[in-house]
């Protein structure tokens, strides 16, 4: 009889190649339980590029609007006229009167319609002419308008219902032609315009404008006026990690409580004016999302920490615990902005795409026994991609130094990890620091 | 096809690559389920789950480690985690009279398929930690990570394990040998 050896080392060996073949299960009955095919996912970088352009097509939208109003001329439209052929440089002041139709000093397409002209009055007066119904409008209607000490350039000034018209023009320019009955006999404010504004550009000669069509001045001065600006500035940046349902850390743990918490942040931005109300941004972030998953029991807690990390040492949970888990990312971000008030509080919408890389992640066990760390969480992505919405709000503090606050709501394109109920992160981040502008 | 090309294929959902995948593991992962489960029929359902499992999880696996041993180890995880579902009671075995895991070479010649019957027919805990530790050379530090136990229940089923499947198969070989066997119960 020959030695005894272990029985576990002598199974081991003699199974060591067994193999068998399942009789009754087929492939079909796999079939039947799988996911139905052709479930496309779009690319997330298709989504991302996708949401730009809708951003940047949006902005622009807003911006061009804002700042281009074409005139359709009509009946109806005002016609603004430069009756007399003396120069303008000799003006001293503009009047706005209306007066009755009947007493019009040229053709005009309907009696009914509330329109205005505009007349000078010599030697020193211009005056615009409403075609009304009505006879001439009481005086304290009439606004006076500042003639600018600049000799070659006059500005008209009125206010119509608080419109502000403002005429910029050289003197040669303010020649016309005083024959009542023919409109191209007259200089149209918007020729006059051209000189010094691509806006007019977009009042034809001889166009017709309605009161409400009127450029305001804040448009022509921006127009005329933009200087790039740019400001570089610091902030603060908690964030917080707004949980949907799934996991980030194991697919067992898809059903347990996951709570958001709030991650430490902080960053730098720059931004360069591209027009008035048009600003680009560029910025760098190091930010982190916190979340909690709570109730894991010790019969979830082996398989939780197999999709986590194998050989951390800890081998059974004695109680219901926690796994609290903290990403923290690189972000380099890319948005416009578009100012909406510019007053002294300055408010513009935010938009943009980020792209994130993953820098650190740690889980830790919390139970009322222990806090321990697991390490890291290895199944996450490493880089991801977030489109970016929210506000910003600058307050001047001293000279050229403001405080800025700005609200940004941030969604990341990509399951952030590689579990089947991973989900796309979306977290609240408030920038909170201090610019300066030059 | 490649192995490597052909799981690049089943992340996309393929199912002619699916099915492909599917006969070229199906005996490997068979086999392995007989090992943890109770009976044929049930290593058959294993193999199902484990399959269904591996083409729902494919676009984790990210080519670094094995794929034998990431498919392997579905098909042993979801052994586990049936055992974790339906924890029967363990058999307590007198080691007074059997403390000795050792045996004669000759002793255990058997066909595979009744060596595997004598695995199956363990105690749950027992043949799971007998198969991870003897069969697929798992420590008793994971196996009892993979278990949620100490590692000195880990050691201990092993040992009874073996205690039993020796005395069963003394007592195939000599009859007259009774084994005092009760249940924990």
């Amino acid at each position: 009889m020959s030695d005894k050896r272990d029985i576990g080392k002598i199974f081991s060996e003699k199974l060591k190649n067994f193999e068998a073949a399942p009789s009754s299960l087929s492939w079909e009955d796999i079939e039947a339980e799988l996911p139905p095919q052709g479930k496309f996912k779009i690319p997330y970088w298709i989504i991302a590029s996708g949401a730009m352009l809708v951003l940047g097509a949006t902005i622009l939208f807003f911006y061009i609007s804002d700042e281009k109003k074409p005139l359709n001329p009509s009946p109806e439209h005002l016609q603004i006229v430069l009756q007399e052929e003396q120069e303008i440089s000799d003006c001293d002041d503009l009047v706005l009167e209306t007066e009755n139709h009947n007493n019009k000093q040229f053709n005009t397409p309907t009696e009914t319609q509330n329109n205005i002209r505009v007349t000078q009055t010599p030697p020193n007066t211009t005056t615009f002419d409403s075609l009304a119904t009505k006879a001439a409008t009481p005086l304290s209607n009439n606004k006076k308008i500042e003639k600018p000490e600049n000799s070659n350039i006059t500005q008209y000034k009125t206010s119509i219902n608080n419109h502000i018209l403002e005429n910029t023009t050289e003197t040669s320019l303010g020649k016309s032609s005083n024959s009542a009955n023919t409109n191209n006999q007259y200089n149209v404010l918007s020729t006059i315009l051209a000189q010094e504004s691509k806006l007019a550009s977009y009042y034809p000669k001889g166009a017709l404008l309605t009161e409400d069509q009127i450029i305001p001045i804040d448009t022509i001065k921006s127009a005329k006026a933009f200087t790039p600006k740019y400001s570089i500035g610091i902030h603060l940046a908690p964030t917080y990690h707004l949980n949907p349902d799934g996991s980030l850390i194991s697919d067992n743990l898809n059903q347990n409580s996951n709570t958001g918490d709030i991650g430490n942040g902080f960053g730098i931005i720059f931004n360069a004016g591209l027009s008035k109300r048009l600003s680009s941004r560029i910025g760098y972030n190091h930010f982190s999302i916190k979340n909690e998953v709570k109730d894991i029991t010790p019969l979830q807690f082996p398989s939780t920490v197999q999709d986590i990390t194998p050989n951390i040492g800890i081998d059974t949970l004695a109680t219901n615990s926690s796994l609290s888990q903290r990403i923290s990312f690189h972000e380099i971000s890319m948005e416009l902005g578009y100012l909406f008030i510019d007053k002294k509080v300055q408010a513009s919408f935010i938009g943009g795409l980020s792209f994130v890389i993953q820098n650190s992640s740690e889980i830790k066990l919390s139970s009322p026994m222990t806090n321990t760390s697991l390490g890291s969480n290895d199944k996450l992505q490493k880089t991801n991609f977030s489109i970016n919405f929210g506000t910003n709000f600058k307050y001047p503090i001293y000279n050229k130094i403001y405080l800025s606050i700005t609200t940004l709501v941030k969604y990341q394109l990509q399951d952030a990890s590689q579990n089947r109920t991973s989900y796309q992160p979306l977290y609240i981040q408030l920038q909170t620091g201090f610019c300066y502008q030059f | 096809m490649n192995i490597k090309k052909l799981i690049k294929e089943c992340q996309k959902n393929n199912r002619n690559a699916q099915s492909e995948l599917f006969h070229l593991y199906k005996d490997v992962l068979f086999s392995l389920s007989l090992k943890y489960c109770k009976n044929y029929n049930e290593a058959e359902d294993n193999l199902q789950d484990t399959f269904i499992t591996i083409f729902k999880k494919i676009n984790q696996y990210n080519f670094k480690g094995s794929f034998d041993g990431w498919v392997k180890r579905i098909a042993i995880n979801k052994a586990i985690d049936k055992y974790k579902k339906s924890s029967t009671p363990a058999l307590q075995i007198d080691e007074n009279r059997v403390a000795d895991t050792t045996i004669e070479p000759e002793m255990v010649d058997f066909r595979l398929d009744e060596l595997l019957i004598f695995i199956q027919e363990l105690p749950d805990q027992y043949r799971l930690v007998f198969s991870l530790y003897e069969l697929d050379s798992y420590s008793h530090k994971e196996i009892a990570t993979m278990l949620n136990i100490s590692e000195g229940t880990s050691k201990s089923n092993l040992h009874r394990a073996k205690v039993l499947l020796k005395t069963k198969i003394t007592a195939l070989r000599n009859p007259q040998k009774k084994i005092l066997v009760r249940n924990e119960r």
